[in-house]
């Protein structure tokens, strides 16, 4: 049976190929390489940090990994890896058609993220760079003496990836929907990447920007930012979080498309409050915009900046517990059984609870004084990056491993796997809540000593973590040889992915199909 | 370096100013939403998948009646618990913005890695920041080179130090006592260690100690 | 002319559909120009206010004659352009490849003149850095003036250039009967691509030309 997947065999059909599910391919491998890489240096942090001294590496190598480790996993792992794994793989499908609006682009979105992973690596290899993915001026433009350039010239490169994958992504599902799939008959999940794709266009550039301008105050010694020349090292600030608060939501949004997806099929029920889930969407998208200056409470920035930054920062959390109880009304009444992307699901929804609820501790300004630039803003951004966005992830790829790969991998260790990620994860993170109440700064390659305890468990949970996450490497990888066959719906899921072969086609629909009917069609009752 | 209980158990710090105590109380007000957020949530989501698990007699005809009143209500009930939450903290935060008139300002200069402290009477000092007990002090700081805070968790206030600029983070202290001092802005290879101590003084023992502007022996005063 | 059409990409239904996706795909790549140089621009009104003197006195040092032959030329060369596709919706393929040229020309000329103002004012020691006129440095601001100047219309210009290079690949393939009255998006949206450098210009030109010189 010929698949996409059988379709050319040779290295070439594959690094030549305008196929939107081949290329969700060749993303998904080199992002999962980067998300190893981003996890060995966190694995060489937790091993510093369980004891106070500085004794594992020294002070400069401790800050070339957590620098590594923000970069890798910001813009080599969390932006890219749903849109452009899952969400190639997925869209055109979702919407009933053959393929992108741009496949060659697509593929060239791909090369270009190469590029600007090589690049990183190269500066890993020079000798690292030390600034903090943050690269705050002045230091990462006229103190720091590590490879700056080579850093910020791999994340301008891999910006490029974003802008060209989100442009494609919004023309696709303007112009290339099926007969019938109207707007507010799409899946969550492509409400999703549209808006994520909205946020990828018009915030990147900014970021491109910004490194130019860095590197430009490097390399020639004029300055933007620079206090000797007049510059304010402030407006730095402003430009680099104009895109980095965005590119937040960027990370995860996709990931709650993603969670609609499951907890609708797995508790067989439609997603209650479709309208209002497509609406907190775009509320995210517009308000993520909006809240920048809730990174600089502290920054010298002026007071009243500070008041109505806070005040956008309460507002753009209402979308996301809207959405938070929507997944949790869909349970009720449902039909629900626990596989593991559904494991991995919940777990998002209670992990980014606890993650968008520290959000607000953030957002008040007067308590953010305090818990900025400690473990605590640590703890939230890994509940929503790491419990959320991941878990998010990785559900999705049990979720639609059948349908990729053709193969059904083995659900008991799966289940196994997501509980102990979860257990993993908390016991991680959620000490250095209480760390950065207590007053540990971040960024710190040692520590005083009544720190101990509460990063001597953190580092433990890192260990089990570190376990969970190789674990589906390894029986994921087993699926592809020994799984057994996938049929073309093993979930009883509905929507258009689900209706297609396992693998699909090369063209994904011999027609395009004529969609009639709402989205979710489930119906409990009818077991 | 004042360090808590040896033992590593203590999940406090000392509260030491007039405005920790409220920063606080917001703090464990969040604290509080927060724990019934997440066991309402969590239990629901428990509650839902143990009655609802699949082949489960539970009723569930009429699954999908509108109820589109709930969804209205859990948007405007965080609405307004968010907003109540951004006024309290605002009121909050103009105070740890506005010093009161007559401060008693100290100056600072943070510098890659440690912080130079210079006091209105001319006594100056390294790493160790004396102040006087009961009275609003002023720190009126800038860097020499890259951009620090300066932290201080017992008074749960930070602000950032910047080149080219002054900042200021005023207060007023209501213990005696040395309480840690650290940098919290990412600033280079010795970030983790240009940490120090703010120590507290009664009144008359700051004005005496403030008077000393010789170098005492042993003392450091200059890099 | 001929009567050439697009070539229906297979991931198209209909040529309808390959139009309005091409289009915008177009508008949505000239949303992130905006952005681009909207950091920019955010840039220059901060240290604008921050320097009301300082811009002021460096906008009396850049050429506003140049400058202003400059904004004539790309606004001309933006005609041209409109023209170049009216006219093969008029199936005037000879008219069109001139047009095409001239525009090319026009954002040839506007580079040239460019340089010159480049090379002068590097002569004059206006180009940020030790070398800068120590008279300007003194009033706080000139020299970030001129850096944003070198930065944003040397970014303008590295645009005008990929320009260039496009109406040139149009103007070869017009001429060699690739388009007709019924199929010319590649024109259309390179026409989109040169009014927004245009349009950058016209923002850049007051900017940096006319402060204080009302």
């Amino acid at each position: 049976m010929s698949s996409y997947l059988s379709d050319g065999v040779t290295l070439r059909s594959w690094l030549v190929t305008s196929d939107h599910k081949r290329i969700a391919i060749l993303f998904s491998i080199a992002i999962t390489a980067f998300f190893f890489v981003g996890g060995l240096a966190a694995t060489l942090i937790r091993i510093e940090l369980a004891t106070p001294q500085g004794d594992v590496v020294s002070a400069d190598t401790y800050n070339k990994l957590f620098t590594l480790h923000g970069i890798v996993m910001v813009w080599f792992f969390l932006i890219p890896s749903i849109p452009t794994t899952l969400g190639n793989f997925l869209l055109p499908i979702m919407i009933g058609a053959r393929d992108l609006a741009f496949p060659r682009l697509n593929l060239a979105s791909f090369y270009i993220y190469v590029a600007g992973g090589i690049f990183t690596v190269a500066c890993v290899i020079a000798g690292g760079v030390d600034t903090g993915w943050t690269f705050y001026t002045p230091y990462s433009t006229m103190f720091s003496n590590s490879y700056v350039l080579l850093a910020a010239a791999g994340v301008f490169v891999v910006g490029f990836s974003s802008i060209f994958t989100g442009l494609n992504f919004i023309v696709t599902v303007h112009t290339m929907r099926a007969p019938g799939m109207k707007w507010f008959r799409l899946p969550l999940f492509v409400w999703a990447i549209y808006s994520t794709s909205i946020v990828m266009v018009l915030a990147t550039p900014v970021l491109a920007m910004v490194l130019v301008l860095i590197a430009i105050e490097r390399i020639a010694g004029i300055g933007f930012f620079d206090p000797a020349l007049g510059g304010d090292p402030i407006l730095f600030q402003h430009l680099f979080w104009f895109y980095s608060h965005p590119a937040v939501y960027i990370m995860v949004l996709p990931a709650m498309g993603v969670v609609s997806e499951i907890i609708t099929c797995f508790a067989r029920k439609k997603i209650f409050g479709y309208t209002f889930m497509v609406y907190a969407i775009a509320a995210i998208g517009v308000i993520g915009f909006l809240v920048w200056g809730h990174h600089m409470f502290v920054s010298g920035q002026s007071m009243y900046s500070g008041l109505v930054f806070s005040l956008l920062s309460f507002l753009v959390a209402v979308p996301s517990a809207i959405k938070v109880f929507n997944w949790t009304a869909t349970l009720y009444k449902g039909s629900i059984s626990f596989e593991a992307p559904m494991i991995y699901a919940l777990g998002f929804v209670g992990l980014f609870l606890i993650g968008g609820l520290t959000g607000l501790f953030l957002a008040a300004a007067a308590v953010d004084v305090h818990l900025t630039q400690t473990y605590f803003v640590v703890a939230h951004f890994h509940y929503i990056m790491v419990g959320g966005a991941v878990m998010a992830y990785l559900g999705g790829i049990h979720y639609w491993w059948p349908k990729i790969t053709g193969r059904l991998y083995h659900e008991r260790i799966a289940q196994i796997a997501a509980a102990l990620m979860f257990f993993g994860f908390n016991l991680t993170f959620f000490p250095q809540f209480v760390l950065g109440y207590l007053g540990m700064p971040r960024r710190y390659h040692e520590y005083a000593d009544r720190f101990q305890m509460l990063n001597v468990l953190s580092s433990s949970g890192a260990v089990i973590l570190a376990l969970a996450y190789v674990a589906p490497l390894l029986y994921l990888t087993w699926s592809l040889f020994r799984g057994e066959r996938a049929p073309a719906d093993p979930w009883k899921a509905k929507g258009l992915e689900w209706t297609i072969a396992s693998p699909p086609p090369t063209h994904n629909f011999a027609q395009p199909p004529l969609v009639s009917g709402k989205p979710y069609d489930y119906s409990p009752e009818a077991q | 370096m004042n360090d808590q209980a040896a033992n590593g158990f203590d999940f406090s710090i000392p509260s030491a100013t007039t405005l920790a105590p409220s920063i606080d109380g917001l703090f464990y007000a969040l604290l509080a939403l927060s724990l019934f957020a997440t066991v309402a949530i969590v239990a629901a989501i428990v509650y839902f998948s143990v009655k609802y698990r699949a082949g489960s007699s539970a009723d569930r005809s009429d699954a999908h009646g509108a109820r589109l009143n709930i969804e209205d209500i859990w948007i405007a009930v965080p609405l307004l618990l968010f907003l109540i939450v951004f006024v309290w903290s605002a009121v909050l935060y103009a105070r740890i913005f506005t010093p009161p008139p007559n401060t008693t300002d100290i100056f600072i200069v943070g510098k890659q890695w440690m912080w130079k402290v210079q006091h209105g009477s001319g006594r100056q000092e390294i790493n160790e920041v004396h102040v006087p007990l009961g009275v609003p002090v002023r720190l009126v700081m800038t860097s020499q080179d890259v951009i620090h805070a300066f932290f201080v968790p017992a008074f749960r206030l930070k602000q950032d130090v910047l080149p080219g600029r002054y900042t200021a983070l005023w207060f007023q202290a209501t213990k005696a006592g040395v309480y840690p001092l650290e940098c919290s802005e990412y600033c280079g290879t010795d970030h983790a260690r240009m940490g120090g101590s703010v120590v507290v003084l009664s009144q008359e023992d700051y004005e005496r100690w403030a008077a000393q502007t010789l170098p005492q022996s042993g003392e450091k005063t200059h890099s | 002319m001929s009567t050439a059409s697009a070539r229906l990409h297979e991931q198209f239904d209909t040529s309808r559909q390959q139009l309005k996706a091409s289009k915008l795909g177009m508008w949505t790549f000239l949303a992130t120009e905006v952005l681009l140089f909207g950091a920019l621009f955010c840039v220059y009104s901060y240290y604008r206010f921050a320097f009301p003197q300082g811009f002021a006195l460096g906008s009396k040092h850049t050429d506003v004659v140049l400058g202003t032959i400059e904004t004539a030329v790309l606004l001309t060369s933006s005609l041209t352009m409109a023209l170049a596709i009216r006219a093969i919706r008029l199936a005037q393929r000879r008219a069109a490849v001139m047009l095409l040229l001239i525009t090319a020309a026009f954002g040839l000329s506007f580079l040239g003149i460019h340089a010159g103002e480049y090379v002068h004012e590097w002569r004059e020691h206006l180009f940020p850095g030790h070398r800068f006129n120590d008279s300007l440095r003194a009033v706080n601001g000139t020299e970030m003036f001129f850096t944003l100047y070198y930065v944003m219309t040397g970014l303008h210009a590295l645009h005008v250039t990929i320009g260039f290079c496009v109406l040139l690949v149009l103007a070869v393939l017009t001429w060699r009967g690739r388009y007709s009255p019924t199929y010319f998006t590649p024109v259309e949206l390179g026409g989109l691509y040169w009014h927004l450098v245009d349009i950058v210009w016209i923002f850049l030109f007051p900017l940096f030309y006319l402060v204080s010189r009302t």
